[in-house]
């Protein structure tokens, strides 16, 4: 198991009243798996993947990520764990503006305590495995909605990490572009990564091999999605898992 | 875990500062404007200072440690000042009394005036200084070559002189000028001595553009008496006390000779003055002082302001910059890298401030130099100092805002706008 959570469950407190964004839950997510987070805005599926990437942390529950209890976890000790064991692919691609792609991918290396000239060599290889050798030494703001995408592609997998965290990748691309993001996310599963993907599109969320739906901060379904079939709402072939 | 997690080299921090300063220029350097005039008046202040003080220590090394200057002033007499030609004027007497006291050394009394030096078809303007010969066992000035005047010559008003060596140069060239004969005010008078170089005084007087001849001979051949009335009077009386410890001795004897030979009343009465390297390091110091204060003054509020202006703006950085903050933060940058990142920020853009600042100064301090006359001396080690302590402005306000940063929660930071 490369992630455990066992209830656990977000609430904040929003003046007088306390608001619940995502109510107790248990699921587990297996080493090599292709899971979505499937919700409209406001399920909780964005405080499910933020508490998954050590973002945030659950109010109630357990939560263990590679068998480390992530409840006593210091800052630091969490950013050391995300910069280890995690890749992050945002909507918005949250690309540095003023450096260029390379050193972007070059980031996640420069906290690892990595040396200039290993880190460039790194960088250099995952840009080229989203095939963006070709744009290294450009700024983000020259790439196109999709390259930028790629490069941040290239950022999450340049610490190999055993688990990429995928929150609407394809959320701001026209949909040719965002099935390329998508291949390149199953291509990166197939290679032996874990890949969460956080989504409200049903269709991007069939791509993956297992399906979480939330609604109104509650899992509602865990199904694995039958090779083949693209639309997953039927129940016809699908195995349940246990839901909490 | 991975080895070397908690190293981040100083050089990546460098270049994430670098950058977030580097995109907006114009407003980094507004910020930094503070440092600069806080740093430029420091820089200034401090050549302004070394330079008087270097100007003190040279005018007291040409002054000579132990020498002693008698000049004579108007005095006040019930409030008002007499004229110019002052009642007992100092006498070559008064010299004779004052080498006669027990802490002094030697007097020489001098007159002074402007002469134009012929020899041959060239010609040369110059002060020429009647004098003792003890004049220049007092100043501790030998000679080149040649000999001084003799007893005979200062008794007998001879014609005889004793050149300074930009005088011999200007005149002779790379010759030899003793045994030569120069026309001083068209009377002939023979070269006997060529001074050593003795250099650019304090107060940036040529010390060596000068020539000198017997006291008598200057009273009755060339200059005449200080005094239209006294045909005694002399300009000035050198002395010399026979060592350091012995100079306060020495002023108070001279005071007190000179009360009785001058009838003075008491110190409102007093008609003439005695100057000593300790009395124009005073002088120096209180005219300096005052400007050193102002600037000092200056410095400190420029770099207050300058502080607090840093951490304004990188208040404002650390809410434009939240989502970089959280990307930072959730690629794993712990809180304390981030906090760095910011200090290190502040840091470089004071120590930016600085540099421009230590320019500023220097180019004050040159125009100071230029203006206003003063010597002033810019120290690198000074300059460096003035770096470092604007980083120290910089890391001091810095820190608040670097905290803010490091403190921001990844999620909240990549979730605004």
């Amino acid at each position: 198991m490369i992630a455990e959570a066992r209830k656990i469950g977000k609430s904040y407190a929003l003046g007088s009243t306390t608001v619940t964004a995502l109510h107790p839950s248990s699921f587990s997510i297996a080493s090599g798996e292709f899971i979505a987070i499937l919700g409209p805005s406001g399920s909780g599926k964005s405080t499910l993947m933020n508490i998954i990437g050590l973002l945030d942390r659950p109010s109630v529950g357990q939560f263990r990520l590679n068998g480390t209890d992530c409840a006593d976890l210091s800052d630091d000790k969490a950013a050391q764990m995300r910069n280890r064991f995690i890749g992050f692919v945002f909507q918005a691609y949250h690309l540095l503006p003023r450096e260029t792609v390379l050193k972007n991918v070059e980031l996640p290396l420069l906290y690892a305590g990595i040396g200039g000239r290993e880190r460039e060599r790194r960088a250099t290889t995952a840009l080229a495995a989203v095939k963006l050798s070709h744009r290294i030494l450009h700024l983000p703001s020259q790439l196109s909605g999709g390259e930028q995408q790629r490069a941040a592609i290239a950022r999450a997998i340049v610490t190999n990490p055993s688990l990429i965290l995928a929150d609407e990748p394809t959320g701001a691309l026209d949909s040719a572009t965002g099935w390329e993001i998508m291949r390149l996310l199953g291509a990166l599963n197939r290679s032996g990564r874990t890949v969460v993907l956080v989504t409200h599109d049903v269709h991007i969320a069939q791509q993956a091999r297992r399906i979480v739906s939330l609604r109104d901060g509650k899992i509602i379904s865990d199904q694995a999605v039958v090779p083949g079939r693209t639309d997953g709402t039927d129940d016809q072939g699908i195995q349940r898992h246990a839901a909490a | 875990m991975i080895k070397g997690y908690s190293v981040m080299r100083l050089l990546d921090y460098l270049s994430a500062a670098g950058g977030a300063m580097r995109a907006n220029p114009f407003r980094t350097f507004l910020t930094m404007l503070g440092i600069i005039i806080g740093v430029g008046s420091m820089i200034s202040m401090a050549a302004i200072g070394a330079g008087a003080q270097a100007q003190v220590q040279d005018q007291i090394r040409s002054f000579g440690a132990n020498v002693l200057m008698i000049n004579a002033v108007p005095r006040n007499r019930n409030g008002i000042r007499e004229a110019g030609n002052v009642r007992r004027p100092l006498t070559s007497g008064d010299a004779r009394a004052i080498a006669e006291l027990g802490p002094v050394r030697a007097a020489a009394p001098s007159v002074a005036g402007a002469a134009q030096v012929v020899h041959g078809s060239l010609n040369w303007a110059t002060t020429v200084n009647g004098t003792a010969r003890d004049h220049f066992t007092i100043r501790g000035w030998e000679l080149a070559a040649g000999r001084l005047f003799s007893p005979d010559d200062e008794r007998d008003a001879g014609k005889v002189v004793v050149i300074g060596s930009t005088v011999a140069h200007k005149l002779f060239g790379d010759g030899d000028p003793v045994g030569q004969i120069v026309r001083i005010l068209n009377a002939p008078f023979e070269v006997i001595g060529v001074l050593r170089e003795k250099g650019t005084a304090g107060d940036g007087q040529k010390q060596d553009d000068v020539v000198f001849v017997p006291l008598m001979t200057a009273m009755m051949r060339l200059i005449g008496s200080a005094n239209t009335v006294n045909r005694d009077a002399v300009a000035y009386i050198l002395a010399s006390a026979r060592s350091e410890t012995s100079m306060t001795a020495a002023i108070m004897e001279i005071d007190a000779l000179l009360y009785q030979r001058h009838d003075v009343a008491d110190d409102d009465d007093k008609d003439f003055t005695v100057t000593t390297a300790a009395s124009i390091l005073a002088a120096q110091k209180a005219s300096t002082r005052t400007v050193s204060f102002l600037l000092g003054s200056i410095a400190a509020v420029s770099l207050l302001v300058g502080g607090i202006s840093i951490m304004n703006i990188m208040l404002v950085s650390v809410t434009e910059r939240t989502r970089e903050i959280g990307l930072r933060l959730a690629v794993g940058a712990r809180p304390r890298d981030v906090r760095k990142q910011f200090v290190l920020e502040a840091a470089i853009i004071c120590a930016a401030g600085g540099v421009f600042g230590v320019i500023l100064g220097g180019l004050l301090a040159v125009g100071v130099a230029k203006f206003v006359g003063w010597r002033v001396l810019l120290e690198p080690q000074t300059a460096l100092l003035a770096v470092a302590f604007a980083s120290c402005v910089g890391i001091f306000f810095g820190y608040y805002p670097a905290k803010k940063a490091a403190s921001l929660q990844p999620v909240i930071a990549l979730r605004s706008d």
